[in-house]
């Protein structure tokens, strides 16, 4: 599990605030990076979904809706610290201040890519976790790990 | 990158030089060569111009001393001719008075002879004078008769032929008898010379010829002698008829002119010669050589008038030697040559020189320029490359901090630790790196923020607190009363300058102390001065005992001589204060003293120079770069100070230095920022405490942070003094000094008397103990608590909160400085509304607070959060993300301002009405706190506009978190416990 979180850190996926996060979790809230990420998954595809819909809308082109939409993805991105999700959002923020659609198209697509990266990474992250927190249980019964 | 940026500077030079280049020269830059050769040449012909101008009077001078001299000549000559022309003339009177007027003649030859040889000196240019008479034919045969005597022609002697007239001589000068008889119309030259002298009546004179019976030349003279006495204006014809004879006379001119010339100075010099230029194509030479001699160049004409109107005469003279060349024009004009010369080829090396001293300071400025730009290039790199090492290093410390999180075998374990460690240290040395090029780039800048100096300093006390307990070194801080509270400046470089200094003393010292302190730096200075002779005097030994752990300290000046000075005026404290209040300047004086190895002599000068430490040995017995020191120098100076130590090896050294900060606003200090205060408790205030201590500087240092806490201290030096002022003061607490316990008093006193009374708490003051120690100090009564040093404030509160039961059940017996443990202290059972539409932020928001133990509600959009808001409501603080569709923060916390606003205003009217509820005594206002992901200072300002409190910067962080809600839930600690 450290492998890869360290992998993640390397690629630069991750940064310190999912560290953060991480500490938050203790035994009064023992599921809550996992809680906090499916929330960000869920509130994050609807967002992609909404971006993706206004891009396509050829006779629509609306920008405040755009950015609205970005700055979402980007708060929640930095606050489980997916830190190249979050740059992704800074640069199509840029691109659709410019107004350059084919530059947002790229970015959408290279974002999309991103949090399906994020999204495997973190999944996988969490089965390691959970086996691991079994594991735990097994050899130290009685005993709740603490990270 | 790098060599654009080389490039760059480079090119930037180019220009410069270019610039640079464009001074002034009055030297030619080249040719000089030619310059020369001109120069020389122009004064050259000066030169020559010269000699001319002065050689010019020499020629004229000399001229007119050959003119001088021939008129002076011509004129004597002259003159003595006609003396003797005027004797002839004489002559001829008297030839005509005695022989012809009387009768008869009363002349003869004997009496001729005789008169004329006793006057010859009167006619000195004359070799003999004669009187010829005129006998014509006819009357030949009777003159003959008469003188016995044929006439004779002058040629052969023999008798004269038939003429018309003749003129035999019948009276001559003994010199010329041998002329007697003789025809002087016999020879040609005399004939003319007859017939012109008695047509004109005057002397007349022949052209010059051999005299006879000499072989000299001469010219003869010819006085008419007539036998009346002829009217002034008479015909040729009269004087003809009336001519009776001739005296004549012959001037041997050479002998007379030798004479002449003989008597008169300057004769070898010049060739006199005389002419008779009658006939001007024909000069005739009368005396001098003919041949052409002497010097030919200067001749001088001057005529002779010999009183014969019908031939003239004339002198010439010349120089007998050349006129020899005027050495003074010579030498002259050759010095005046030979010193321009010198001075042309002077200026021309003096030219070369200077041209290649400008090419060579061009050079020089080039290579300047470059050096330059390469040191901020090197600069550039430093900070680039410190700065791209510093990523994957975090990387590395963050991944090292998780793997020690995982389970490890103990090895494992030291390994990472290991592996922890070095990456700090690294971290660490590149950050000072950094530092240190961010310096020499120029572009480190101060911050200029209010911060309170002294927690800094339990800060840094804190972090060295561990290793000095280790080592057994005593570690103590003073700041003096003078010094404000809060002041502005740098927190975070000033930090790191004291954190150098100690962390330095730190790691050279063993055994002894480690003291820091803080003074005005012109009241320090000032008690400096005036004490300075006093601690000269009792230097070494009165002093050594008197400073903090009575080790003798490199610097005097830290002993309690002078402390106590600086601290007696700390009786009067704010006397100094107000009377500089009004300069906007702090001036601090900051030292660190330790006992420790010192500084070799050799080495003091190079302390500060970067990478410098004072051996090589040094780093390999302590560690480190050596780099510290010197960007310490760099930030002290950019603070406006200078650091200067003075160190005494194996005794200890002191590092001290200057600071400017400025004295904080007061209307500053109100700010939202107020976690600048020391966060200390105020509970103590009003207690009394009796510190036991025999070193003054210790106990004066226990004394401040026990001031800090408002507690009334007094300091005694026995236990004993304690007891017997016990009775009159009643200190609620006595604390010891481990050292002054062990030295033997005893406490039971003390007991015995506390049990009469509400007994005083005990405290134990310790650097380290060990666990005997401790035991035997809870058995002897130290059982309150034991305060293990370096003292803080902080700390001391702690340990009297503990020792008085005053702090909070959760926190008994922790040291709550932490951070976090201090929050949840804070948070817990608050009740805290979240606002932010973003779900996962409000999620991980309201995680962290709970963490903290507040009670977290959540809004996800402004309406939201104002219906839950309305009045009256139980939450405690609010956290608004400004960034919301709908109603974003900055509206929805003014709406929440205007409703509060009007409960109260409704509430003060319930309040005149008397109907006032107990829960809403105070005014209503929800601390609102700004989420936001961008702290800039423009969105800070908006968020004050709009009536927030203060903000945190998402993603959450701990101290960030704790500084922002410590503003509000310390200052009334009460509100809901």
């Amino acid at each position: 599990m450290n492998r890869l979180l360290s992998l993640l850190f390397q690629q630069g996926v991750l940064d310190e605030q999912f560290l953060q996060l991480q500490q938050l979790q203790d035994q009064t809230s023992p599921n809550f990076v996992s809680e906090v990420v499916t929330i960000y998954f869920h509130e994050s595809e609807k967002q992609l979904r909404n971006l993706r819909n206004i891009l396509l809308d050829r006779e629509m082109w609306d920008y405040v809706k755009l950015g609205i939409h970005l700055n979402q993805l980007m708060g929640s991105s930095s606050s489980i610290g997916a830190k190249r999700v979050r740059n992704i959002c800074a640069a199509f923020r840029t691109a659709v201040e410019q107004n350059n659609r084919s530059a947002c198209m790229r970015a959408l697509e290279v974002l999309e890519h991103e949090y399906c990266y994020l999204k495997n990474k973190l999944h996988e992250l969490f089965q390691i976790e959970q086996q691991r927190v079994l594991g735990d249980a097994v050899r130290y019964p009685g005993v709740v790990h603490q990270q | 990158m790098q060599g654009h940026h080389h490039l760059v500077a480079v090119s930037l030079s180019d220009q410069q030089l270019g610039t640079k280049r464009k001074y002034t020269s009055y030297i030619p830059r080249t040719n000089q060569g030619k310059y020369l050769a001109l120069w020389i040449i122009a004064f050259g012909f000066v030169a020559v111009h010269v000699y001319r101008c002065i050689d010019a009077g020499h020629q004229q001078r000399i001229q007119e001393g050959l003119v001088s001299m021939c008129d002076q000549r011509a004129r004597m000559l002259q003159d003595q001719f006609s003396v003797c022309v005027n004797h002839v003339h004489a002559l001829a009177v008297l030839v005509s008075t005695f022989h012809y007027y009387k009768n008869p003649s009363v002349i003869d030859q004997e009496t001729f002879a005789e008169y004329t040889a006793r006057t010859a000196f009167e006619r000195p240019l004359l070799s003999g004078v004669a009187y010829a008479q005129r006998v014509m034919d006819s009357q030949r045969e009777d003159f003959e008769s008469q003188h016995g005597g044929t006439i004779r022609t002058m040629a052969n002697k023999e008798p004269s032929p038939h003429r018309d007239e003749y003129a035999p001589v019948i009276f001559s000068q003994e010199t010329v008898s041998y002329l007697n008889l003789v025809d002087m119309m016999s020879g040609e030259e005399d004939r003319e010379n007859i017939l012109r002298a008695r047509s004109t009546g005057k002397a007349v004179l022949t052209s010059p010829f051999k005299l006879l019976g000499s072989h000299h030349l001469g010219v003869v003279l010819t006085i008419p002698v007539y036998k009346s006495k002829l009217p002034p204006n008479a015909s040729v014809r009269d004087r003809i008829e009336a001519t009776v004879g001739y005296l004549g006379g012959a001037f041997d001119v050479e002998s007379l002119v030798e004479n002449l010339l003989g008597q008169l100075a300057g004769n070898q010099e010049i060739i006199v010669k005389v002419y008779d230029v009658t006939n001007m194509s024909d000069p005739l030479i009368m005396y001098g050589r003919q041949a052409q001699y002497g010097d030919l160049t200067r001749v001088r004409f001057s005529p002779l008038d010999f009183g014969d109107p019908f031939r003239k005469h004339q002198m010439t003279c010349r120089y007998l030697h050349k006129a020899p060349i005027s050495r003074t024009a010579i030498t002259t004009s050759f010095l005046g040559y030979v010193i321009v010369f010198l001075a042309g080829y002077m200026f021309y090396t003096g030219a070369i020189h200077i041209v290649q001293v400008e090419d060579d300071f061009d050079t020089m400025q080039q290579l300047k320029v470059r050096a330059e730009a390469a040191d901020v290039t090197k600069s550039q790199f430093l900070a680039t490359v410190s700065h791209e090492i510093r990523t994957p290093m975090n990387g590395i410390l963050g991944m090292l901090a998780l793997l020690l999180d995982t389970d490890l075998s103990s090895t494992q374990r030291d390994y990472a630790q290991t592996a922890q460690a070095c990456g700090r240290a690294l971290i660490t040395l590149i950050n000072e790196v950094l530092d240190r090029a961010k310096i020499e780039a120029g572009k480190l800048e101060l911050e200029a923020v209010p911060f309170g100096l002294r927690s800094i300093l339990d800060d840094v006390l804190s972090l060295f607190s561990e290793k000095s307990r280790n080592k057994g070194i005593e570690l103590a801080v003073f700041v003096s009363d003078k010094v404000p509270q809060i002041v502005m400046g740098d927190p975070g470089r000033f930090r790191q300058v004291i954190t150098n200094l100690v962390g330095n003393s730190v790691k050279f010292t063993e055994q002894g102390h480690i003291f820091v302190q803080v003074h005005l730096a012109e009241h320090s200075k000032a008690v400096q001065d005036a004490k300075v002779d006093n601690c000269m005097n009792g230097r070494s030994n009165s002093c050594q005992s008197k400073t903090l752990s009575g080790r003798e300290a490199a610097d005097d000046r830290n002993s309690w001589d002078k402390f106590k000075h600086l601290i007696a005026d700390d009786e009067f404290p704010f006397q100094v204060l107000t009377s500089d209040g009004s300069s906007q300047n702090v001036n601090l004086m900051v030292s660190v003293e330790d006992t420790g190895i010192g500084i070799p002599l050799h080495a003091q000068k190079l302390i500060f120079m970067p990478f410098m430490q004072a051996d090589s040995s040094t780093s390999r017995h302590y560690g480190g770069t050596g780099i510290g020191l010197s960007i310490s120098k760099c930030l002290v100076e950019l603070m406006g100070g200078q650091i200067s130590f003075s160190s005494r090896p194996q005794i200890g050294s002191t590092f001290s230095f200057t600071a400017n900060f400025k004295r904080c606003e007061k209307n500053v200090v109100s700010d939202p920022k107020r976690s600048l205060y020391d966060d200390l408790p105020t509970a103590f205030k009003g207690l009394k405490a009796t510190v036991v201590d025999t070193k003054p500087i210790r106990a004066a240092v226990t004394k401040y942070h026990l001031k800090r806490l408002g507690v009334l201290v007094e300091v005694v030096t026995s236990i004993r003094t304690a007891v017997s002022v016990l009775g009159s003061g009643q200190p609620d607490m006595i604390l010891v000094e481990k050292d002054v316990w062990l030295s033997g008093d005893d406490l039971s006193s003390i007991r015995a008397f506390g049990s009469v009374l509400k007994s005083p708490k005990m405290i134990l003051l310790a650097t380290n103990i060990t666990g005997d120690e401790f035991d035997k100090a809870k058995a002897a009564g130290f059982s309150d608590t034991l305060i293990m040093k370096p003292l803080r404030a902080s700390m001391v509160a702690a340990c009297l909160q503990q020792v008085f039961g005053t702090g909070k059940k959760a926190e008994q017996g922790k040291v709550m400085a932490n951070g976090s443990v201090y929050l949840r202290g804070l948070l817990c059972g608050k009740k805290i509304l979240v606002v932010d539409d973003n779900q996962v932020n409000r999620r991980v928001a309201a995680g962290a607070l709970k963490k903290f133990g507040a009670e977290v509600e959540c809004a996800d959009r402004g309406k939201a959060a104002l219906d839950l808001l309305q009045i009256p409501h139980g939450f405690d603080a609010c956290f608004m993300d400004i960034q919301m569709p709908e109603m974003d923060g900055f509206e929805a916390t003014r709406r929440i301002r205007l409703m509060e606003r009007q409960a109260n205003e409704q509430q003060t009217n319930g309040s005149i009405d008397g109907s006032c509820d107990t829960r809403t005594t105070s005014e209503w206002h929800l601390p609102i706190l700004a989420m936001t992901a961008d702290v800039i200072h423009a969105t800070f300002e908006e968020c004050q506009k709009s009536g927030m409190d203060g903000y945190v910067s998402k993603p959450f962080q701990e101290e960030n978190l704790y500084q922002a809600v410590a503003k509000f839930f310390e200052s009334k600690p009460t509100t809901n416990s």
